[in-house]
């Protein structure tokens, strides 16, 4: 409707009639105006009320988007309140008038107000209730009754009594008991049932009660007797106890026992198959315990997947890794992390705690072992604690012994040091690893007769020790493995190593698993050995004959894992050219740190070279005993180095410079046997391999990032859910809330209205008590005042009348 | 007379000598009639140092009574007293800069070159620089000692124009021995690089100017700066024209790049120097590389066959000197172009890949994260890491060829880098690690070579010892019967 306020005030009231032409007169119609003069005012009223708009209450929306419906934005609360006034009034009404006057019965029966049931489905519920009923009320009232144990209600009987077996059989049994009662044979009474029950439950309690007592006096009877077992037991455990029954000191041994270890039962006697199975697993499971630690990379690879998986990781700044050799373990200054593979590794992490137990209980059987008993023990009694020893006070155990009962002190030193004996012997033992290893450096200094038994014997101290205790000598050894690092950074002129120095990196080997992929001692001795490859000049025979040494060490150690080391490679291809008369060049050479040795190519039967280098003379005898072992050393490398792929690569070269080497001193081709398996190796190989294929990966989809076309899209969906079933779930649910907090409202808004109506009420009742009472009063006061008038009339008369 | 005193002065002792070196002074000074000592005196200062300072101070007088100057016409006694002085005089500089034994003896001869200046110009008071004095005692100081060249070379640095100067002068004594080319040119040249590569070029030239002699003429050149790069360029150019040994060369060429070439007016006149550097070998080459990089990059220096060169200079040699981070580093610049063809890029990765196989691990550690962002750079090589072609009975073959120097024909891109394959199972579960990158899908877009150059056998060894076990150490559960049984043959 068009126009201003005041423009449809008029045509709102010309429409009623009340202004505008009253004298048009329509035929068959009575005009609005004749109708009643108080309905006028009224209607007045309405539309004075239709054009108040301080009634109306308008929502305001501040984006008015797409033409959306939305409910409730005008409304009328102050007409809507006088509404529900009203009708709550209404109600209040009927109820206060109701109030005490209706009665009536309320119809609980199942079903009955279901109009979905047949008539038969509401006899068959019913019946089910009831059974119910029935079945679930014994249970409830047995809960607390000792006596309903055997349920009679719910058996089946026939005039009283039950027809089960059983039952039959329990009436024989009472029969035979009390015939007098059954001579009767009369059925029980419930009151009669009850007192027997009764009966029978208390004698079974007073049954309880003395075995109850008994009990209690045969504990008595075991307590009186404790002091001798406690006796018995502390002597066994060593300890010296006096007998006393005071009660603080009875509670004190009892937590003290309860406290003392166990006693672990005893190892059943094994028969020889079973020690072997039992060795046989228990090796199984080392070399399972190995072999994870040689993959540990593989364990590792699925991290790295992760890594690199992670989409974020492309986004990185560079700043984000300050290094990025760091990632891969080459710390340059702060080198705290651990290396790649041992990061958080489950695995390793359990096997390290095995292997720990594992030690634990080697310990004793590692230092049990039998040693030659020539040594009186006594002789150790001197190194007791910590601080008397150093290495004077240990060289002293060698001092009167020849070179040769070595050995022989070593196993008793250790045997008398075992830790089962103290617990300071430990220390002791992790201690003098240091001192053993200055002496074996000293023992090998000078001429040794057999030197591999000397060897040998300080190697099975050294491993003792070391298996015992790897942890805390883990130092020790590494100290020694610094050692030889800073030895060889300090070389200057002649390079050759010492035999301790050989001999201890060899040990290393043999105590420690080469093939682990990380290694606390074995990783930084690779390097060391590695360092030396590379750096040494090899001017001279000695320094060759070290670097051979050197190369057998590397290649033991990767007997089992089998990992490249290029250093390797490069000193058999430096040892040839180093030895060549003839310069020999290749491209995988270092040519600027070959020095040729001036060998002349004169060759004799090859002699034993011994690990004393130093003192290596360049004779005839010596080259050939090294270029035969380079040979053999260059076909345990190729074998060893069977499954790489590179290998016709290095090995060819190899080839090929042992063939120019050949070339040049003819006399030598009887000590290179193993020239022939070399080229073998090297062609088969090379049929064997193919191209890589590196870069196979499982295709990953691009995240597509269109937005979803939704067809039936709706501003006023608050829902984002798309499953109908979900979507209707969460409108239930907020419906319910909904519900719940209108119906909440409701019953405050009913409970408020009822206190005022109460209160109106009584108001109203008090205001009708009051007049009431005034009513009286005045009736009285009006009597009262005729009655005192009459009197005072009549008071006044009898004076006058005097 | 003379003679027999300078052979007897050892025997006699050195107090007799100086007491007669000092009568001899004083006669000379005392009278121009008594100038004929002069000759017994420098034949005293042979030997004796208070000979040298009597015949410094006679000489001090007699040039500052003027008796040098010549006369009117030529002929006359004055001349003739002049010329005969002169040669006295020279004859004492070439002994006293033969015996440059401590720094006072230095001493003398400045003073000698800033009075003879002040004396001899021709023009009374104009800026004269006495040249034969100075080229004699630049001579001298070949066979000085460390410490009185330190001096000497402080004394220059620390004046403008005596910087040039020596300068001017290296250039001109350099070219005359090199046409004398006798057998002591070595250590002559030696002596003028030593003293270059001491000196260097200011960078706040004539800022505040020092000068030793009297302040120069407006017009003069020593207050040009681009007459001082001329003379430094000079100086450099004769010099390296000169035979040097092979560290001078290493020396020069490790500084050219940055502390030379920016100061020469014309740097393209190292060209035939460089060429010839690079083409050398071994570290010379990768040092030259540098210098030579920069006359490229700034000059447009054209220079044939580069990749050639610096294909052939890849070798195993490489990685032990110690310019190898200083080469990878250039060498990661020369192949940032994408530019360049496939077939190159692959025979260099190809090398390097096999050159890694008898490399030590610090130099695995740069090589393969170059390979990285080489592939990535080039991915149409990436087929030497992922054969697309069906595997055939001949596939295993290696088709490249090692020993081909030009880098366009190696047939490097038919090849596959089995090398790296290998070295994902080297000894070292670092080196290991990274090299499993190659197997890793190639997310990354390229690795920072910086982190990677300056790893050491040192660096490695040391970061393991710093290491803390996290896990209990594992011993092998093996036992062998003897440590030394598989070294059977070295023991006895």
């Amino acid at each position: 409707m068009a126009g201003s306020q005041l423009k449809k005030l008029r045509n709102r009231l010309k429409e009623a009639g009340f202004i505008g032409q009253t004298n048009v007169k329509t035929k068959g119609k009575k005009r609005a105006s004749a109708l009643p003069r108080d309905d006028r005012e009224e209607r007045l009223d309405e539309i004075r009320s239709e054009f108040n708009k301080f009634d109306v209450k308008k929502n305001k929306e501040h984006h008015d988007i797409g033409g959306r419906r939305v409910k409730g934005s005008e409304g009328r609360p102050s007409e809507r309140k006088q509404v529900e006034l009203e009708l709550r009034k209404a109600q209040y009404e009927e109820l206060v008038e109701r109030k005490g006057k209706i009665g009536g019965i309320v119809d609980r029966r199942f079903g009955e107000n279901d109009v979905n049931l047949t008539p038969e489905e509401k006899m068959i519920e019913r019946f089910a209730h009831e059974r119910r009923i029935n079945s679930a009320k014994p249970s409830k009232s047995s809960l607390f009754n000792l006596d309903d144990e055997e349920e009679e209600s719910s058996l089946l009987t026939h005039m009283g009594e039950s027809l089960s077996f059983e039952a039959a059989a329990e009436q024989e049994d009472d029969y035979q008991n009390d015939t007098q009662s059954d001579s009767e044979s009369h059925p029980k009474s419930k009151h009669e049932i009850m007192q027997e029950v009764m009966a029978k439950s208390k004698k079974y309690k007073y049954e309880r009660q003395k075995q109850k007592e008994a009990d209690l006096d045969e504990i008595e009877k075991l307590d009186s007797q404790f002091d001798l077992i406690r006796n018995a037991l502390s002597d066994d455990l060593g300890r010296e106890r006096k007998a006393n029954d005071d009660k603080d000191d009875y509670e004190n041994t009892i937590r003290d026992l309860a406290l003392d270890r166990r006693t672990a039962p005893t190892e059943p006697t094994l028969t020889k198959e079973e020690i072997e199975k039992r060795y046989q697993e228990k090796m199984k499971e080392l070399e399972a315990q190995r072999i994870a630690r040689m993959n540990g990379m593989q364990e590792n690879d699925d991290d790295i997947d992760d890594y690199n998986d992670n989409p974020d990781h492309l986004d990185d700044d560079h700043d984000v890794y300050a290094n990025e050799a760091t990632e891969f373990g080459f710390g340059l200054g702060d080198t705290e992390e651990e290396p790649l593979i041992d990061s958080d590794d489950a695995e390793s992490g359990t096997d390290s705690g095995e292997s720990g137990s594992d030690s634990d209980s080697d310990i004793e059987d590692i230092l049990d072992d039998e040693g030659p008993g020539l040594v009186k023990t006594d002789m150790y009694d001197s190194l007791g604690s910590l601080d008397d020893l150093n290495y004077d006070s240990f060289k002293q155990l060698f001092k009167k012994s020849d070179i040769n009962q070595y050995p022989a002190v070593l196993s008793g030193f250790l045997k008398s040091k075992s830790a089962k004996l103290r617990a300071v012997n430990k220390d002791i033992l992790v201690a003098s690893l240091a001192h053993i290893l200055k002496l074996l450096k000293e023992t090998l200094d000078r001429d040794l007769e057999s030197p591999n038994l000397i060897i040998d014997s300080f190697t099975s101290a050294i491993k003792q020790i070391v298996r015992a205790y790897p942890d805390a000598t883990m130092l020790t050894v590494r100290k020694a493995i610094a050692d030889i690092a800073n030895t060889i950074r300090n070389f200057t002129t002649d390079w050759t190593l010492s035999s301790y120095h050989l001999v201890l990196l060899s040990i290393c080997g043999v105590i420690y698993p080469t093939s682990d992929h990380y290694h606390v001692i074995i990783t930084p001795s690779n390097l060391v050995m590695t360092e030396y490859l590379t750096m040494c000049p090899f001017q001279s025979v000695s320094e060759l004959a070290s670097g051979l040494f050197v190369t057998q060490i590397l290649l033991k150690y990767q007997r089992i894992s089998k990992r490249y080391i290029p250093e390797v490679s490069q000193f058999f291809l430096r040892f040839f050219a180093a030895l060549s008369p003839r310069i020999i060049s290749h491209p995988l050479l270092m040519q600027a740190s070959v020095t040729s040795l001036g060998f002349k190519g004169e060759l004799e039967e090859p002699c034993i070279l011994g690990i004393d280098f130093l003192s290596l003379a360049d004779t005839p005898a010596v080259y050939s005993a090294m270029i035969k072992k380079c040979s053999e050393l260059m076909l345990t490398a190729a074998k060893t180095w069977a499954d790489l792929s590179s290998k016709p690569e290095f090995v060819g070269a190899w080839v090929y410079v042992v063939e120019e080497f050949q070339g040049n001193v003819p006399s030598a081709e009887r000590f290179l046997k193993e020239l022939d398996s070399l080229r073998r190796l090297a062609k088969m190989a090379e049929k064997e391999r193919k191209p890589l294929t590196l870069q196979t990966h499982r295709a990953i989809p691009i995240r597509t990032l269109a937005p979803k076309f939704d067809p039936n899209y709706s501003i006023d969906r608050k829902s984002k859910n798309s499953d109908p079933q979900a979507q209707e779930l969460s409108k239930l649910r907020y419906q319910v809330k909904q519900e719940r907090k209108a119906a909440l409202r409701e019953v405050r808004k009913e409970q408020k209205f009822v206190a005022e109506q109460e209160i109106q009420s009584k108001r109203k009742r008090d205001a009708e008590y009051h007049a009431e009472l005034n009513k009286l009063h005045r009736s009285i006061q009006t009597e009262e005042g005729a009655e005192k008038n009459k009197y005072e009339r009549e008071k006044r008369d009898r004076k006058r009348r005097k | 007379m003379a003679r027999s005193v300078a052979l007897e002065s050892p025997k006699k002792g050195i107090s007799s000598v100086s007491s007669e070196a000092l009568r001899l002074q004083r006669d000379i000074v005392g009278s121009v009639k008594n100038y004929n000592k002069l000759a017994q005196l420098i034949e005293l200062s042979r030997s004796n140092k208070y000979a040298q300072n009597a015949c410094t101070e006679c000489f001090t007088h007699i040039l500052m009574q003027g008796h040098f100057k010549p006369g009117k016409n030529g002929s006359d006694a004055q001349s003739i007293l002049a010329k005969w002085l002169m040669k006295k005089y020279r004859l004492f500089l070439s002994i006293l800069h033969s015996k440059l034994s401590d720094e006072s003896r230095l001493k003398l001869s400045f003073d000698l070159l800033k009075l003879e200046s002040s004396e001899l110009a021709p023009v009374r008071n104009q800026y004269y620089f006495p040249a034969k004095t100075f080229q004699s005692l630049v001579k001298g100081m070949v066979s000085a000692s460390e410490e009185v060249k330190n001096a000497f070379l402080n004394q220059i640095d620390s004046y403008d124009d005596l910087r040039y100067y020596m300068w001017t002068q290296e250039d001109i004594l350099a070219e005359e021995a090199r046409e004398s080319s006798d057998s002591g040119t070595t250590a002559l040249s030696e002596w003028f690089l030593e003293s270059l590569l001491a000196l260097g070029f200011p960078d706040d030239l004539l800022a505040a100017p020092q000068w030793f002699f009297a302040e120069p003429s407006k017009s003069s050149k020593l207050l040009q700066p681009d007459s001082h790069r001329k003379a430094f360029q000079d100086a450099y150019i004769s010099v390296l024209r000169l035979p040097l040994g092979l560290d001078q060369y290493k020396a020069v060429l490790r500084v050219l790049h940055k502390q030379i070439i920016p100061y020469m007016t014309t740097p393209e006149l190292l060209m035939d120097f460089l060429t010839a550097a690079y083409d050398f070998g071994g570290p010379v080459s990768v040092l030259a590389l540098n210098s030579l990089f920069r006359l490229m990059q700034d000059r447009n220096l054209e220079y044939p066959d580069f990749f050639k060169k610096l294909y052939g200079l890849l070798n195993e040699d490489l990685f032990i000197v110690r310019y190898r981070s200083r080469f990878f580093r250039l060498f990661d610049l020369f192949m940032t172009s994408t530019h360049l063809s496939a077939s190159m890029v692959a025979s260099f990765i190809k090398r390097l890949s096999r050159l890694s196989l008898t490399a030590p691990p610090s130099a695995i550690v740069t090589i393969l994260p170059m390979i990285y962002n080489l592939l990535k750079r080039h991915p149409s090589c990436m087929i030497m890491i992922q054969g697309v072609s069906e595997p055939s009975e001949n596939s295993g073959k290696d088709l490249y060829d090692p020993q081909e120097p030009d880098p366009y024909n190696t047939g490097a891109l038919e090849s596959s880098l089995w090398e790296i394959d290998t070295l994902m199972s080297h000894y070292h579960p670092n080196v290991s690690s990274l090299a499993r990158i190659f197997k890793e899908p190639f997310r990354k877009p390229n690795y920072v070579l910086e982190d990677f150059l300056d790893h050491s056998y040192h660096t490695l060894i040391e970061a393991e010892f710093k290491r803390q076990p996290r896990n209990s150490v594992p011993t092998e559960y093996e036992d062998f019967d003897s440590v030394m049984a598989d070294y059977v043959e070295w023991s006895v």
